[in-house]
């Protein structure tokens, strides 16, 4: 997928390397290009490089392309991603985008004048969520919040605890509230998950209480005071909620004033805490709802 | 002998006389199926938004001018091969250069605006397009049917004159 969006030097050194290390591609105009590969380096025309001098630099017209290419030359049919600042490709990855906002009415039409993407690829972690399946799942499926700073593997964490919790029928309806088409990769082969792709929170929560009786939901990044109230409503619904958000710490948490009237109703009775320390993924700690660590991740 | 000359050159005149009638006709029946093509992006943009290949792709047509114009633009789309519209268009010697260049345009900026505006640039084309028909249509039936009648007519008159 990345071969048909990618400028050819630029994919002409991506193919080269080893994929499962590549998690980003940062493409600024008349800036050099960067990727995350273990650590950050430079594109150059021959391989990766950590000097600026031998850097491939960028151009409005090669993200422009890049852009149009992610949109499968169909701006019009990817728009409502567009006007959010992001396009998403068929297997997950997903391209931010950064430009010229065009209003309407107070309302963003478009973004045009392309000035920088960010290119992060996906990784399927295997059973990366087994560690904390006997703190989220205890004779029955507990409320849980996936805390971790951008970029240390919290949907990668989501997507595989869906996996698991639908292969290992810890539940019997999963509803994934799929905004970004990012945690539903690779899900449609579990049998016992149902996906809303490309939707708000609010309407997926709503109308998948409605519709689809879930037993569990899944949401990824609770960000706006728009995703909490969603959830406020429908915590008391019966159903549980597995979500994330971006918080590198129990702490930080608290200091969140739009998480304040979830935390005080102790909506939520399990934390898992990511960072990056040991790499994308290295758990923390998981807390119960009294905030008490109840697992200590890896040393 | 002299009749079958005449005949010959009766039909050589008549044919002559279709074929350019025949411009007309070909001019009328390519923005009929612009117009068609139009249509159908106009209802695919509003209910269902599909990519543009798959639009293309998706529309059916009779073997005609227009639709192996889409057809190759569809086939150069899936093998990611540079496709100049303009460059094909002007294969089709009924079309003028303004018709060449407004077609090529739309087909080329196709993709690249949002929903709203794509939206827009399909109905100010179609109101072009139509515009456009009208006036082939007038066309047609004047001058179209006007030289194959002559030329059948010529035909005759040299038919006789030979005879």
């Amino acid at each position: 997928m990345l071969s048909s969006i990618l400028p050819k030097d630029i994919w002409d050194v991506v193919r080269n390397l080893d994929l499962s290390k590549l998690t980003e591609i940062r493409i600024r105009v008349n800036q050099p290009v960067v990727i995350k590969y273990g650590t950050a380096y430079y594109i150059g025309k021959s391989g990766i490089t950590e000097s600026k001098q031998n850097a491939i630099y960028t151009t409005q017209t090669m993200i422009k392309d890049i852009v149009f290419s992610a949109c499968q030359h169909s701006i019009y049919a990817h728009n409502e991603e567009l006007k959010q600042g992001y396009v998403t490709l068929a297997n997950g990855v997903r391209i931010g985008i950064c430009g010229e906002i065009v209003w309407d009415n107070d309302v963003i039409k478009t973004i045009k004048n392309f000035t920088s993407i960010n290119i992060r690829i996906p990784h399927t972690i295997p059973k990366c969520s087994l560690n904390i399946i006997p703190y989220v799942f205890d004779n029955a499926l507990h409320n849980t919040l996936i805390l971790s700073p951008p970029g240390a593997g919290k949907t990668t964490m989501l997507n595989d605890l869906g996996r698991q919790i639908g292969s290992l029928s810890l539940a019997e309806n999963i509803l994934v509230v799929d905004e970004r088409k990012e945690i539903a990769r690779d899900l449609e082969c579990v049998e016992n998950i149902d996906i809303y792709q490309n939707c708000s929170k609010t309407f997926g929560i709503i109308n998948g209480i409605r519709t689809m009786a879930p037993d569990v939901i899944l949401l990824d990044e609770l960000i706006t005071t728009t995703d909490i109230n969603s959830l406020n409503f429908a915590i008391s619904s019966g159903v549980v909620f597995i979500a994330t958000t971006h918080c590198a710490s129990m702490a930080e948490l608290d200091k969140k004033p739009i998480f304040r009237p979830i935390l005080d109703l102790g909506v939520f009775d399990r934390f898992v805490v990511l960072s990056k320390r040991l790499g994308p993924g290295t758990i923390e700690g998981v807390f119960n709802e009294n905030k008490k660590c109840i697992y200590l991740g890896e040393k | 002998m002299s009749i079958v000359f005449g005949l010959i050159m009766a039909l050589t005149v008549s044919v002559l006389g279709f074929k350019f009638a025949n411009k007309y006709y070909l001019q009328k029946r390519f923005f009929d199926n612009f117009i068609n093509f139009l249509s159908y992006l106009q209802s695919n943009l509003s209910f269902q938004s599909d990519n543009l290949l798959e639009v293309f792709t998706k529309y059916k047509h009779n073997n005609n001018d227009f639709g192996d114009l889409i057809g190759k633009l569809v086939n150069a789309r899936q093998q990611n091969v540079v496709f100049d519209i303009h460059n094909e268009l002007n294969k089709f010697p009924y079309l003028s250069n303004c018709d060449t260049t407004q077609i090529a345009d739309f087909l080329c900026s196709f993709g690249t605006v949002d929903k709203e505006t794509q939206l827009e640039q399909i109905n100010a084309t179609i109101s072009w397009a139509k515009q456009r028909q009208t006036f082939f249509n007038t066309e047609c039936i004047q001058k179209g049917k006007m030289y194959r009648t002559l030329s059948v007519m010529l035909g005759l008159v040299i038919l006789v004159i030979y005879i």
